[in-house]
């Protein structure tokens, strides 16, 4: 029997009630939760168990083949490769392994210079025990043969603990590992894909080398080596994080830098408590005098002649692995007004640039605020004709000129953001989109006045030439501070803000160097770094802040041929 | 971190809410005034003129189209003081008036004669007022004076007012005198002030010479009455003198150049002078002072008498016919017959200016004033009433060229 | 710790933000108005006089090397004296801000702020100082050192701006208003060299204490000229019966210079930048009462009292009703407070103390060991 009850109250709700479909939902759970989960993890079987007390290589090679697989979490992770195999040496046979990670090594250096000789068994490989015993050897030693004899490499070492092969493998070196033996060794066969190096690509200059850095630690040190060329060059290997143990090299000439300025930077960059390191802008944060200012205090530079520069002054320069860019320290305002081209140029070129440089940072920070403060309270310091050209303009502007001015500043950060975050095809013609044709109808649609898009362009310009891009961005903050304070009280406000800024400044130490350096002290003009540039026969003497162990840079009479009794 | 975040907050909000930012006045929310005229009220102390700019008139031509616009507006109001007038005018004007941009300050001569210290002080203590605004004595009233000067070669009135003052580096028409100049002059205890003569030139007005038997020369003119056949236009030419804060007199071209010499504020001038070869004949002369002029005082029993010597060089412009200018014996003659005219100029200026208008305008004062210990012993000397006692010597020494161009042709 | 201390060049700047802002704000008027025409003949004569008792100072003081005025009181009257001449010389910075607060904003009130409540002006150069007392001495005397040189050029620029509006004559007759407020009741202008008070406190602070002789005298020598340059360049311009009536007193010649006829009022300029000495000379006084209250009081931290002397002075400066009483005060108490604690009280205790000392060396006594270690 057809039971209508049943039917309608079984099908019923399925035809009349709107059920929503489950939407997916996925949270991470919170920490506590994690653990818990992690414990059930611990069973799923692709999880090797790792014995922590397992620090040293052992002379079982099974106990050490188990720990290497559960360190590197063999089962999951897709480039580790393990090699096992067995070398033949004499009569004996021993089984060994390598492993390396795939992509990071070059496989022919593998196949051709340790794989070749450990598993062939050839003439020149064949050991003569009994010439070891006319030369009265005590006892054959199996690691110093590998060594000396089988593995044709120049960088083989012996190894004990597990965390010093790891970091070498990690770093695109292949391990070693032989039974019986209590230690493994490493060998060099990085090979890796990596960027060649190319012309600096954010610090342009004209007159001057065109090599930037790479990512590459090695390039990068190499290539300071080849430009300063002097066997005092010191570079220091340390490794920040605790778990990308990402390489930093600290490169100093020793017979120049001040001992203290060195011991500074080796105590900062070993006493940092952190997970890990990607680039050397992070580092910067981390080891920088006053971790709340806004100016820059240490130099970041992509150009090798300006690091190599800084370097023979007698600064410490740091390289991260990964970044293409040096840290010079200590930094002072002035490093970061000059290009490395001021150096190259003559100085009196260069010095009309250093003006333009000087003027344009003034301009760059004050200038809105300065119309904003004029505008609205200093009415009379405007010329008559200007003054009658700006109110006729300002006219049919709806806006109070604070209001305009952050609109203009703003459009004009956008402009800048958007110009610079957009695929590169694209980029410039943001840019010309922007300011052209934004400009032109902001002033047409009588939103802004033509002054203020001078002014805010006039700006722009003003804060490109900074060759810095850190203090572009101190200025770019500054600027709205100080728009703020010329509307609050005029030039009583541009006072207060430019005073706070002066007391500031004069504040602000780099590891050590008062921060205003050559504007204050009694600093000689005659250095690479002083506030006008020298000419290159007056460079005598090392910026006096750094207090170098060599006080002068060249001969007092620098050009002996022109002068050659003199001396 | 958190605590600076916070005190920067605090800041923010006080600043913005404290001042509402009381001071800040923005730009097109004012009235730009570029001329103040006093007059004499009819029914009220004094009637006050101010010139106001429209800044749009003179901003850019947007789309081609050339604003209808008047370049300025004028407007009057009868009151007790200036800030009174000013106040009443801001009632009626949209806009709140501004005083910084003020090019001139025009009395008229009526008022000035009663004497305008009141006013003097009223314009120094204003802030906005700048102190190198002209001071002008105008012939007719300030309010027709203002509505009558109509720039005709400048679009900015403003620039106008600069220029037809600045004027005086060439011609030697006026001097360039400010409200500051003006203020220390009459603050001075050895000098007297004066102010900048002007007036509307209309081709109504008769043209008339001070001096009927100079009638050929040109340096008789004064202001609104001098022989330009245009329309009605503005002029500046020659000087108010007052007596402490009271117009005195009035000096015309001739006696301006003079005064200028005298005081070392001549930069170039253009004079006319008789000629010494024939009757009826002129040479034009360009004149410039190559040194400062001595001046010095000594006091016979209690009389001044004044020495002045002035060194000129000067410029034959042009020349009548047949005059042989490459003839040294020529050129000494014109020497000595400027030399003569000068004088004989500057020592009518100077006892115009004390026999006449009892006025020291030049400030000989200052020569006598080291004779004096104390400055209570100084004013008690009473040197600006002595003044009308003095007796002039006046030395010109000239020295002529000729320029080469008409030199040589017979 | 070397770029905490003075230099010599710094701690001339130091000493010459006192009289720099001296100028800007109202001393010349004040002399000119006591002494009318002969003002200039007066400057000569005070400076003359400062600069005798400078000497006398500076060759006393070298005797006690890196010590302070409060430290010999100590050493020549134990702590009492120490505390006695600490509590009178701290009134002359405090009055000095107070003065200065209240002076300067009235006069941007007048000039710019119409309408602006009076706290809102001076706010901000109190905050101005609270930041630079935070942030330590050593800004304090950096930004000295920047901002000085800056304020003196622009002094001189505004003197050779009027350089074609001289009249000698002005400076005529010699004697001004009489040689009475010339050289007698004039010589209380002596005040204006108040900056003096500084080389009592100099000391502690120097790189080298050898060049503290060389420091006083460079100090003085600028002083004095500058202070001549201002009132001479007053005089030299206007009737001295005009000079008394404006607000600041280099105001009214700089309201007067004209760079051709483009720019023509440059005052607010100028005005920034003596607002930005204003704010240099407010710190240093509140530094000093600072370091004095904390001499006193053997006190640690100086930069936890800064927010609390910075409010202090504020509310301070608030209380008189109209700047004249303030004024009133200044010349007929301050005035001669400042006479006679700095060129009189001051040098007596240093002779004295190096007496004692003399004495002491002479005996062959050991040096009471009463200085404390700074």
């Amino acid at each position: 029997m057809f039971n209508l009850k049943t039917f309608l109250d079984s099908n019923l709700g399925k035809l009349f009630v709107y059920k929503k479909n489950k939407d997916y939902e996925f949270s991470l759970p919170i920490a506590c939760d994690f653990e818990e989960d992690s414990i059930v993890n611990n069973n799923v079987p692709y999880e090797l168990e790792l014995d922590p007390s397992f620090k040293k290589v052992g002379t079982k090679l099974s106990d050490n083949l188990d720990y290497i697989k559960a360190k590197y979490h063999i089962l999951i992770n897709s480039d580790i490769q393990i090699k096992e195999f067995n070398i033949l040496l004499e009569d004996k046979s021993y089984s060994a392994f390598i492993i390396y990670i795939d992509g990071m090594v070059n496989s022919e250096i593998i196949n051709d210079f340790i794989l070749r000789p450990l598993m062939l068994r050839n003439k020149t490989n064949t050991h003569d025990r009994k010439k070891d015993k006319e030369s009265k050897l005590s006892s054959f030693s199996l690691e110093d043969y590998i060594i000396n004899c089988l593995i044709p490499q120049n960088r083989i070492l012996k190894k004990e603990e597990f965390n010093d092969i790891i970091l070498e493998v990690n770093g695109g070196n292949c391990a070693l590992f032989i039974d019986t033996l209590g230690v493994a060794f490493t060998a060099e066969v990085k090979g890796f894909k990596q960027r060649s190096i190319s012309t600096p690509s954010n610090e342009v200059v004209v007159r001057g080398s065109q090599e930037a850095f790479v990512e590459s630690i090695r390039t990068n040190t190499s290539i300071l080596r080849r430009v300063i060329n002097n066997e005092d060059l010191i570079i220091e290997n340390s490794y920040v994080g605790k778990f990308s143990h990402t390489a930093v090299s600290i490169c100093y000439l020793k017979n120049i830098t001040n001992n203290d300025l060195v011991a500074e930077v080796q105590y900062r960059i070993n006493n940092l408590d952190i997970d890990y390191l990607i680039s050397s802008g992070q580092l910067e944060q981390l080891i920088q005098d006053n971790s709340h200012s806004i100016f820059p205090q240490i130099v970041a530079t992509e150009r090798v002649d300006k690091t190599a520069s800084h370097l023979l002054e007698g600064r410490v320069v740091v390289l991260v692995n990964g970044t293409p860019y040096a840290l010079v320290m200590p930094g002072v305002f002035n490093d970061f007004l000059s290009s490395s081209e001021d150096l190259n140029l003559k100085s009196q070129y260069s010095n009309l640039i250093r003006i333009i440089r000087i003027l344009s940072a003034f301009l760059s920070v004050l200038l809105p605020g300065i119309y904003v403060a004029v505008t609205s309270y200093h009415h009379e310091l405007i010329p008559t004709q200007l003054l009658f050209a700006i109110a006729a303009t300002r006219e049919s502007v709806p806006f109070p000129i604070i209001i305009e001015t952050l609109i203009m500043e703003t459009a004009f950060e956008l402009i800048r953001e958007g110009g610079l975050r957009v695929p590169s095809p694209i980029g410039p013609t943001i840019g010309i989109v922007g300011a052209l044709i934004l400009g032109e109808a902001a002033v047409s649609a009588n939103i802004v006045s033509p002054i203020l898009i001078i002014i805010v362009a006039i700006t722009a310009l003003c804060s490109f030439t900074i060759p810095d891009l850190s203090l572009n961005f101190t200025f770019r903050i500054l600027r709205f501070v100080y728009i703020f304070l010329g509307f609050t009280a005029g030039f009583l406000g541009l006072a207060l803000g430019l005073f706070a800024q002066l007391v500031w400044l004069c504040n602000l130490t780099s590891f050590g160097s008062p921060y205003l350096t050559p504007y204050l002290s009694k600093a000689t003009l005659r250095t690479t770094s002083s506030l006008f540039v020298a000419p290159a026969w007056k460079r005598e003497n090392k910026p006096t802040f750094l207090n170098s162990k060599k006080a002068d840079s060249q001969g007092k009479i620098s050009m002996r041929w022109k002068y050659p009794k003199s001396h | 971190m958190r605590n600076t975040i916070a005190v920067l907050l605090i800041i923010t909000v006080c600043l913005f809410s404290l001042t509402g930012c009381y001071d800040a006045r923005s730009i097109e929310t004012l009235s730009y005034a570029i001329a103040i005229g006093i007059d004499e009220g009819e029914t009220n102390m004094l009637k006050l003129t101010v010139q106001f700019v429209n800044p749009s008139s003179m901003g850019s031509n947007k789309g081609g189209s050339t604003s209808s616009s008047e370049p300025t507006t004028i407007t009057s109001v009868e009151c007790a003081s200036l800030d009174s007038g000013i106040n009443i005018m801001n009632s009626f004007i949209s806009r709140q008036i501004n005083l910084s941009q003020c090019r001139i300050i025009v009395f008229s001569e009526t008022i000035a004669e009663k004497g305008i210290s009141e006013y003097l002080y009223t314009l120094t203590d204003n802030i906005e007022i700048r102190p190198n605004c002209n001071i002008v004595v105008s012939t007719c009233s300030a309010e027709e004076f203002l509505q009558n000067s109509e720039p005709a070669s400048e679009t900015l009135l403003g620039k106008y007012y600069d220029s037809i003052v600045n004027a005086n580096k060439y011609t030697g028409s006026t001097d360039d005198i400010e409200l500051s100049d003006f203020f220390t002059a009459y603050k001075d205890t050895f000098r007297e002030p004066y102010a900048v003569l002007a007036g509307i030139n209309s081709p109504d007005t008769p043209m008339e010479y001070q001096d009927a038997s100079k009638s050929t020369i040109d340096s008789g003119y004064v202001a609104d009455k001098s022989s330009v056949l245009n329309d009605t236009f503005m002029q500046s030419i020659g000087i108010a003198v007052f007596r402490s804060d009271k117009l005195v007199g009035e000096l015309n071209v001739g006696e301006t150049i003079s005064h200028l010499l005298l005081s070392n504020r001549l930069h170039q001038c253009h004079i006319t002078v008789p000629s010494p070869f024939s009757e009826n004949g002129i040479i034009d002369l360009r004149i410039i002072p190559t040194m400062d002029s001595k001046k010095e005082v000594t006091l016979v029993n209690n009389t001044p008498y004044i020495t002045c010597e002035v060194f000129l060089s000067g410029e034959i412009l042009s020349s009548t016919k047949g005059i042989n200018f490459t003839e040294n014996s020529n050129i000494d003659l014109v020497e000595s017959y400027v030399d003569a005219y000068m004088e004989q100029q500057i020592s009518e200026y100077l006892y115009k200016t004390s026999k006449d208008f009892k006025s020291d305008i030049i400030g000989f004062g200052s020569k006598v004033v080291g004779n004096y210990l104390t400055t209570e012993d100084w004013v008690n000397s009473n040197w600006l009433d002595n003044y009308q006692n003095s007796f002039f010597d006046v030395t010109v020494v000239s020295d002529i060229k000729v320029g080469e161009t008409f030199s040589k042709i017979d | 710790m070397e770029n905490s201390k003075m230099g010599v060049i710094e701690a001339v700047f130091f000493v010459l933000a006192v009289i720099t802002n001296k100028i800007i704000l109202n001393f010349p008027k004040e002399i000119v108005l006591w002494s009318g025409n002969s003002a200039w003949l007066n400057v000569i004569y005070i400076s003359i006089i400062v600069g005798v008792l400078a000497i006398i100072v500076c060759n006393l003081f070298s005797k006690f090397g890196g010590y302070d005025i409060l430290d010999i009181s100590h050493y020549l009257g134990g702590n009492f004296l120490k505390i006695a001449l600490g509590t009178i010389l701290i009134v002359i910075p405090l009055f000095n801000s107070i003065d200065l607060v209240r002076d300067f904003s009235e006069d941007l009130k007048l000039i710019y702020f119409n309408t602006s409540p009076l706290i809102f002006i001076s706010l901000f150069f109190v905050i101005a100082a609270i930041i630079a007392n935070k942030a330590g001495f050593t800004a304090i005397f950096k930004t000295c050192t920047i901002i000085m040189p800056i304020v003196m050029i622009s002094i001189v620029v505004i003197l050779f701006s009027h350089l074609k509006n001289f009249e000698i004559e002005r400076l005529l007759p010699i004697f001004g208003n009489g040689v009475n407020e010339t050289f007698i009741s004039g010589l209380s202008n002596i005040s204006v060299h108040s900056g003096f008070l500084f080389l009592f406190f100099l000391m502690p602070f120097l790189k080298n204490t050898e060049k503290y002789k060389k420091i006083g005298i460079i100090a003085w020598i600028l002083s004095s000229l500058y202070l001549l340059l201002s009132v001479l360049s007053l005089l030299l311009v206007f009737a001295s019966s005009t000079v008394t009536k404006e607000p600041l007193s280099l105001y009214l010649i700089v309201r007067t210079i004209e760079y051709g006829t483009f720019f023509q009022r440059v005052d607010a300029l100028f005005i920034l930048l003596w607002i930005l000495s204003t704010m240099t000379y407010l710190s240093v006084l509140m530094f000093m009462a600072l370091y004095i209250f904390k001499k006193i009081f053997n006190t640690e931290d100086r930069k936890v009292l800064a927010s609390c002397f910075g409010m202090l002075i504020l509310a301070l400066s608030l209380i008189p009703e109209n700047t004249v009483i303030l004024t009133t005060i200044q010349e007929t108490f301050f005035k001669y407070y400042f006479l006679i604690t700095i060129f009189i009280l001051c040098p007596i205790i240093l002779y004295l103390a190096s007496r004692k000392k003399k004495k002491e060396l002479q005996n062959n006594k050991p040096i009471t060991k009463n200085i404390p270690i700074i």
